[in-house]
This record gives structure tokens, sequence and C-alpha cells, in this order.
């Protein structure tokens, strides 16, 4: 045992605990840094170097401590949970605001929303049975039902500028997907060199995980690290991000809600789905989670069918209302024409244009005897059965209010669902952030700790020279 | 150690998570109250909103069968009037009949003149009458689409179509008065209130022997017009006894809607508070327990 042993031994105790006060210093500094993960020196104690030998042995003692690694604390199952949590609760949100949205465009129950103007036809058509020959009231029945038709055509326009600024947001969502995941390449490439040369890679891996995080919000996509420290992204099981290589993903499909049917079928039946595809392939992308799955979802299915709603509805008020119209005769006594033509909420019009061709008598007109003319008369049979359609049992009122509660109860489960979702993913974060961020308690603990360590690491170098030096004075 | 680990971003994850749950509640409340509506999108309560759409729609049809019966008590009103005055004048025929009849064939034929004279009078004002119109149409006329029931000759202009109105879900009520055939109130072939004061005005001036006949088909056709007319007053009982079923049920209606769309004010202005103490005292707790950290009591 050399004389300045425990000198040298004492130096190394105080670069180590040095060194793990920086970390902690570090650690401290991002308490709030989100995705950070917290570090901690690992200290080992240094063996002297001793090679067994026949004359090598004698008095030879440890000689000090050493860091041998700053160790990132990091949970990858909380990490993999968080990801696939904050993916569902993306996708559960995106498709809150679309059912708000469409709420919005429905705005039932109100005194203004379709369904007071349908009534409001129909009470209209009840004064024209009050009063046949009186053109303001059939005046007043045109106008209604003109008034329905506008309902439902604004409702379904707005309802195709809601798909068409939804398509925008897919695409912008698509290009940040292409952009992380670039970026995510990028940081595996550096953490590769990194590791290579034994350079810290913690705070590269961190912000590259909460890039990985970002794009599991936007696709639901998996992580899965590598042994070198990179990390290979997956969409549904197809690489999107494979070490340093990316994949890029584009939107296909049409660009206006109207071409979702395939013209090509005369059914209109077949649907052509806006759709994510690979760049560098023509196979599609699956995507079942996150924002860009909900805007999907939204694209090709929610709105679509809202607005088929809509066009159904028409297409019930315009059978109903046509099928009755031609059964009557109008002030000229002529069989009653087409009221409404077209058959979407879009193409739905009032073909009436004169208030005398409205039918409201359901007798036929008698022939003059002398002149051979048909003779009209003022019955209003025609216009109270008209009125009474909205009492149908499957009417145009009644399939509209069973519209206007299937998406009440479509919305009110996905606000149920997103709900519970938030407060799983809150709970999930808060258990990544409990495993993997810094407690201040601990730091200040583990300062208390390095910072004695230090000052006894001192102690021991000034006693080793206290006793040098009454070593050296010993002449005297 | 092995228990679980707390920082403090869990600690302000979860107290964030739990402050921002509380506000939104309260968010939520606040504008109930101030909206004054529970039910305000589908999604809310979709089986309630079902209802409440199912109750507007009921109440625009009960508004309109009140208005129905309106119209209907109105023109039913008109007949009544006119067949009133329209007995009135032919019981007056009657009297007159009597008195043409009292004088004998041994009376004076300048009496028999003058209440002839009289007699077309009171056939041309019950002719009047029965072309009474109302909102343009004769109330007697049925369906057609001219301004009179009866022509000058006292033949029928009108047609035997129906005017109805729909009072409720499956009550329809006449109100036009029939007038002509064997069921209208002006009679029908010989006892044609119209033909037959024609025919008493020419036996009064030409042939006074008739003059006892003509009494009893005269009386034949008051009959019939006294029918008519508590036919008239016993469809005005009716349209009135709907309307007021109908207006009794829109205020009911409109109780059901408020009940179902309505917030119930001081349960939710309990809530308001509640919510309130509950919110400020999470904001108190949150300022007290995130605050101390061991950084306070070093040195």
């Amino acid at each position: 045992m050399s004389t300045f042993s425990g000198l040298s031994s004492a130096l190394s105790a105080l670069y180590a605990q040095r060194r793990a006060l920086d970390i902690t210093g570090q650690n401290i500094a991002n308490a709030n840094t989100p995705g950070y993960s917290r570090q901690r020196a690992e200290l080992s104690s240094m063996d002297n170097i001793r090679v067994p030998a026949m004359y090598s042995t004698g008095d030879v003692g440890p000689s000090g401590v050493e860091v041998s690694s700053v160790s990132r604390l990091h949970d990858e199952f909380l990490d993999t949970r968080s990801r696939a949590e904050r993916g569902l609760n993306q996708y559960l949100v995106g498709q809150r605001d679309t059912y708000a949205r469409i709420e919005q465009v429905i705005n039932e129950p109100s005194n203004t929303g379709v369904q007071s103007q349908i009534a409001d036809l129909w009470a209209s058509w009840a004064d024209v049975a009050n009063r046949p020959s009186d053109l303001s009231a059939r005046n007043v029945v045109l106008q209604r039902a003109a008034a329905v038709a506008d309902s439902l055509s604004t409702a379904h326009n707005s309802l195709s500028s809601l798909w068409l600024s939804s398509r925008e947001q897919l695409q912008a969502r698509v290009n940040e997907v292409n952009t992380t995941a670039s970026a995510v390449a990028d940081y595996n490439r550096r953490i590769a060199t990194d590791s290579l040369s034994g350079t810290p890679t913690n705070e590269l891996r961190d912000s590259r995980d909460e890039l990985v995080r970002h794009l599991s919000e936007l696709t639901g996509a998996t992580g899965r690290p590598r042994d070198d420290g990179q990390m290979d992204v997956y969409i549904s099981g197809s690489p999107l991000v494979s070490g340093v290589d990316t994949r890029q993903l584009r939107v296909i499909g049409p660009s206006d809600m109207a071409g979702l049917v395939d013209p090509s079928d005369p059914t209109g039946n077949t649907k052509i789905p806006v759709a994510l595809q690979w760049t560098d392939s023509t196979n599609t992308a699956a995507v079942t989670s996150g924002s860009i799955a909900s805007s999907l979802e939204t694209l090709n299915k929610t709105l679509p069918d809202t607005a088929d709603g809509y066009d159904n509805i028409a297409a019930q008020l315009a059978n109903a209302v046509n099928t009755q119209h031609a059964l009557g005769f109008d002030l000229s006594g002529a069989a009653g024409g087409q009221f409404f033509t077209g058959t979407t909420a879009t193409t739905l019009t009032v073909a009436i244009t004169k208030p005398e061709e409205l039918a409201a008598s359901s007798v036929p007109p008698s022939t003059d005897p002398v002149t051979g003319l048909p003779v009209p008369n003022l019955s209003g049979g025609n216009a109270d059965t008209l009125a009474d359609i909205a009492k149908l049992p499957n009417g145009p009122d009644s399939v509209y209010r069973g519209f206007v509660t299937q998406t009440g109860v479509a919305a009110q489960t996905v606000n149920r669902r997103a709900d519970i979702q938030q407060t799983v993913t809150d709970n999930a974060e808060a258990d990544r952030e409990a495993a993997t961020g810094v407690s201040l308690d601990e730091e200040m603990t583990n300062m208390i700790q390095y910072q004695r360590a230090y000052e006894a690491a001192a102690k021991v170098m000034s006693t080793i020279d206290t006793t040098l030096d009454s070593l050296i004075n010993m002449k005297r | 150690m092995v228990s679980i680990r707390v920082t403090e971003r869990s600690i302000a994850t979860n107290v964030l998570a739990n402050l921002q749950t509380n506000i939104a509640k309260l968010g939520d409340t606040q504008n109930r109250l101030s909206s004054g509506k529970q039910l305000t999108k589908a999604s809310d309560a979709p089986g309630d909103a079902v209802l409440a759409m199912q109750y507007r729609s009921d109440m625009t049809n009960l508004q309109q069968y009140s208005r129905n019966a309106d119209d209907g008590i109105s023109w039913l009103n008109t007949a009544d009037t006119a067949l009133t005055s329209a007995v009135e004048q032919v019981n007056r025929a009657k009297e007159l009949v009597l008195s043409g009849m009292s004088s004998g064939s041994g009376g004076s034929q300048d009496a028999r003149d003058a209440i002839a004279l009289e007699m077309d009078n009171i056939r041309e004002s019950v002719l009047n009458l029965a072309n009474t119109q109302y909102l343009d149409r004769p109330v007697f006329g049925g369906t057609t689409t001219g301004q009179i029931a009866y022509n000058d000759d006292g033949t029928y202009a009108g047609d035997t179509g129906q005017v109805q109105r729909t009072v409720g879900p499956s009550a329809k009520i006449r109100v036009d008065t029939p007038a002509e055939g064997p069921n209208g109130v002006f009679g029908t072939g010989n006892t044609q209130i119209f033909g037959l004061l024609k025919q008493i005005s020419d036996d009064l001036r030409t042939n006074p022997a008739n003059l006892e006949d003509d009494l009893g088909k005269l009386n034949q056709a008051t009959t019939t017009m006294q029918a008519g007319l508590s036919s008239v007053g016993a469809r005005v009982n009716r349209l009135t006894q709907l309307q007021n079923y109908a207006d009794s049920r829109v205020i009911d209606l409109t109780n059901q809607v408020s009940t179902v769309e309505d917030i119930d004010l001081p349960k939710t202005i309990t809530e308001l508070t509640l919510q309130q103490t509950a919110y400020q005292a999470a904001l108190a707790a949150t300022a007290k327990v995130v605050q101390p950290s061991l950084v306070d009591f070093l040195r």
C-alpha cells in the first residue's frame, strides 16, 4: 500500500460526489421538462489492479470510487402503455369534436330546427284546408316548403364544408407524421453514433421518445426499442421508422364528400374511402387509433352517414308529400302535380310555383253539363290529409326524430367514452411521470447525501494531510 | 423500498386533471343556469330530446286544431245566424198564410194580393239568407267556387261537397250545412222552401183553396230548418269542447316541454354552490399540498 494511496482515493471520492451533484443539478433543472427521465450517477468502488502472481501479493487496498455510468431511469412498459392510451384518447377526442360540430348543425331540440319548420309546413297545409280559395294561405305553404328544403340543404352543405376542413386537417396531420418520423430517424442516427463513441445519449432518447409519443397520438403507432438504443416505430405492424430509415404516408381518395360514392356503380353502394397509403408501395396503411384514425372515421363514416340521414329525410318528405299531393285536385280542377322535385337534401326544391296549383281538393271536379268543362270545387280534404302527414307513424317527422336521436345517442356514447379515456390517459401519464419524473424531495435527499460525502472525503483528505504532516515532521 | 414513487409532476398531472374536472362541471352548471336549459343538444339526453321534439310537434298540431276550430265555429255561427233569421221569416210566412186562409175564399182578393206581395219579399230575404257568405264562400253552397248557393229562381247553385275541419287526431267535423237534397235545411222537391214560397205566393193570388195544403208543407219545411239549426248548435258545442281540450293540452305540453328541457332552479343553484365550494376547496388544497418540498425545510 502506497503512502499516498489514501489521498488519491479521497480525490476520486471528491470527483465522484461532484459528478453526482452535477447529475442532481441536471435533474432539478429538468424537473418540469416534459418527457425528461431522471438520471442517476451509478457509483462503484474502484479496486486496485491486482494480477495474481507470485510476487504481487501484498497489502493492496481499495482505491476509491468512480462514476461507472449515468443511467436513465425509464420504464419501457409504462411508456408503451402511455403511448397506447394517448393514441386512443386522441381518437376519442377527435370523435367528440366531430359530434359536437354535427350537433351544432342539427340544432335540436329548438324552436328553429328542421323539426319545427316541418311542423309549420303541416300547419300551413291545415290553413289551406280551412281556406282553399285563399291564395295567401296557399303561398304560405310554398314559402314554408321552400324553407324546409333550404334548411335541409343548408345542413347538408354545412356537413360538406365540415368534411372539407376535416380533409385538410387530415392532410396536415399526415404531413406532421412524415416530418416527425424523419425527426425520429434523425435522433436514432445520432443515438447510434453517440452510443458507439460512448457519449451519453439520455437526453437524445428523451427527446426521441417524446416524438414517438406524438406519433402515437397521431396514428396510434407503437415503438419497439433496439438493443443499441434506437427505436423502431410501427403503424399496425408496418414499419414507419426502422432504425435510421423512414417511410412516408400520403392521403388518397376523394377530395370532396360527393366523391365518396363510386360513380361506376349505378346503385351507389360502392364507396371510395379516404385512406392512407405508403408512398413506396400501393399498400394502404391501416390506422386504427390516434387523431388520424378519428379523421378517417369522420371522413368515411360519421359525416357521410349524417349527410345520408338528411338525404333520407328529404326523400321521405318528397315521397310523402308528392304521393298525397298527386291524389288531389287544384283550384282549376286539374290533378295535383309533383310538389317537390329531387330526392336528396341538396336537390330538394319546391316544383310548384303558382299557389293555384296546390292540390287542396280531394273531390274530383264535376263536368259542366252545358260546356263540358270541368267544374272545380273548394274542398280542402287533400290539404287536410297532407297536414295529417305530421302524425304518420313512419312519416318524415318520425324519421327525422329517429335520426336526431340516433345521432344524439352516438354523440353521448362517444362523450362518455372520451371522458373515461381521459381519466385513464391521465392516470397512465401520472404513472409514467411518477416512475420516470424528477422528485424534488428525492433530489434534495441525494444532494445532502452527496454533499455530506463530499465533505467527509475532504475531511479524509485533510486528515491524511495532517497524518502525513505528523510523519514528515517526526524528525524534528 | 418498494412503494409507489410520487413526483412533483405526477402530483401536478393528477391535481391538474382533478381541477379541470371540477371547473368543467362548474362551467357546465353555470352554463345551464344562465341558459335556463338542461337539454340543449340531443346528446345531453337522447330520450328526453326525442320527447321534447315530439311535444313540440304535438303542440304545433294542437295549436292548429284550435285555429281550425275557431274557423269552424265562425263558419257554423254564420250558418246559425242565417238559419235563425230564416226560421223567423218562415214563421212570419206561416202567419201570413193563416191570415190569407182565414179571409177564406170569400175574402178580399186585394188583401190576398197584398199578402202575396209580402210573401214575395219573405222569399227574397230567405234567399238572401241562404246565400250568406263566410270569407267569400256561401255557407250553404258546399264546396262550390261560386259566390252564391241559390240562384234567383230558387235552384241550387252549390254542390254536395263537404267542408270539414280537423280539430283532433281523429276528429273531423263538418262545418258546412247541407242545404239541398234529402237532408238539406232548405228542403227538397215540393217542400223546397223557395219553390214553396213561390207556390204560396201564386196560390194567394190565384188559388186560395190550395193554401191549406201549402201550410202543411210550410210546417214540414220549418221542421227541417229547425232540425238543421239544432244540428248546427250541436256541432258548435262539439267544436268548442274539442277546442277547449286542444287548448288545455297545449298548456299541458308546454309544461311537459319545460319539465324536460328547463332546469330545476333550486336544484341547479344548490349544485352550483356545492361545486363552487368543491372547486375552492380543491384550489386551497392544491396551493397547500403542492407548494412545500424538502427545499423549504433545508438549511
